[in-house]
């Protein structure tokens, strides 16, 4: 047999017409899953979107580099308070915090500006062995802090004689006793803007 | 290829019911529900088994689209949902062996047409494998390229020409039986 044979043959397969009911049932449980599935736009972002982010994306990075050339040796306060004071002027009112760690820099910045207006600036290390966390930021604003792989939330608040307390989700320390999280022990100290 | 008519204006309808939009979601329903239903039928030789299977690409589908990105036509989306959704119905049933049969009773019985090629045709494209089957149906059916039915069965180009090739041969062979009617 020639394949133009088996093509003629093939196409005498028809489709048995389509049945009215079995459609109208499949319209409708197709319309309940449509009306039960949120709206999702899918438009790709647009070329314009996209230079936005990438244009951001490289702001952040290249300020995450100066960062960790300025902070790579050695942090002094004057350091830590130089950069709280830079990073609070890119984001005023939004900079949570700047996590310094294993030579990374990272911004916690909150969507919106922050409600808390203090500008009393502080310095938190977090130790683990050689492991050293830093978190700079500001007292009242909570800034959020992967410590062994988990987010840890902490506000501190500097209170009026000038000692620091901090409060975590399932604690508050005062600087009266060691305190670990997530295995780091915490110690703090306020910063001059 | 069976183009759906107007199908530069489908991506238009698929943006459309993605925000919400019940009417493009209706329009969408009725351009692709007689393709689907057409190529289930074609895959599984059953006109009621094809009404379910199309009934269960749709809802998928519908289900899905927010997760169409485009990155192929919205054709070849919904058209992989129908493959793998018949695929898996003729896994579960593990029907290749009774498929012949019953498709050829079926044309037999009468209803879809007199001629006894029909049934000789339905008996031969239900004793082949699935994949065979899947492969011919998706390019001589529905008139996919090579490469656009690799992409919907997730193969590779060549393994569906060689599947082609191989269904072809099967069915001359078994068209060619001159001991069948």
């Amino acid at each position: 047999m020639k394949d133009t044979d088996l093509h003629r043959l093939m196409g005498k397969l028809t489709v048995p017409p389509l049945d009215e009911a079995a459609r109208e049932k499949a319209r409708y449980r197709a319309a309940v899953a449509f009306a039960n599935s949120p709206a999702t736009p899918a438009h790709e972002p647009s070329p314009i979107r996209w230079r936005k982010y990438a244009a951001v994306a490289m702001a952040v990075l290249f300020i995450a580099m100066g960062l960790w050339v300025t902070l790579r040796p050695h942090s002094a306060p004057n350091a830590d308070a130089q950069l709280l004071a830079e990073m609070e002027k890119l984001f005023p009112g939004q900079l949570d915090g700047v996590i310094c760690s294993n030579g990374n820099v990272d911004l916690d910045i909150a969507q919106r500006t922050s409600g808390a207006n203090s500008k009393q600036a502080l310095a938190l290390t977090l130790r683990r062995g050689k492991q050293i966390v830093r978190v700079l930021g500001f007292s009242g604003r909570e800034v959020r802090v992967k410590l062994g792989g988990k987010l840890c939330a902490l506000e501190p608040l500097v209170t009026g004689d000038g000692k620091i307390i901090v409060q975590g989700t399932d604690f508050v320390w005062t600087g009266s006793q060691p305190i670990h999280i997530a295995g780091y022990q915490l110690e703090a100290r306020t910063l001059s803007l | 290829m069976v183009v759906p008519p107007k199908d530069i204006e489908t991506e238009e309808l698929v943006s459309l019911a993605q925000g919400g939009d019940p009417a493009a979601f209706n329009e969408l329903f009725e351009r692709f529900y007689p393709m689907i239903y057409a190529f289930c039928y074609r895959a599984c030789l059953h006109t009621a088994q094809a009404q379910d299977l199309a009934q269960e690409t749709l809802i998928k589908a519908t289900r899905s689209l927010g997760t169409y990105r485009r990155d192929s036509s919205f054709k070849s989306w919904v058209y992989q949902i129908a493959t793998n959704t018949t695929r898996d119905w003729l896994r579960k049933q593990a029907r290749e062996e009774r498929l012949a049969e019953a498709a050829a009773d079926q044309w037999i019985a009468g209803s879809q047409g007199p001629e006894p090629e029909h049934a000789r045709l339905a008996e031969a494209l239900g004793g082949l494998p699935d994949d065979l089957r899947l492969a011919i149906v998706l390019t001589f059916y529905e008139g996919m390229s090579h490469a656009e039915a690799a992409r919907t069965l997730g193969c590779a180009e060549t393994t569906v020409s060689w599947r082609i090739f191989r269904a072809k041969q099967k069915l001359k062979h078994f068209l060619s039986r001159e001991d069948r009617p």
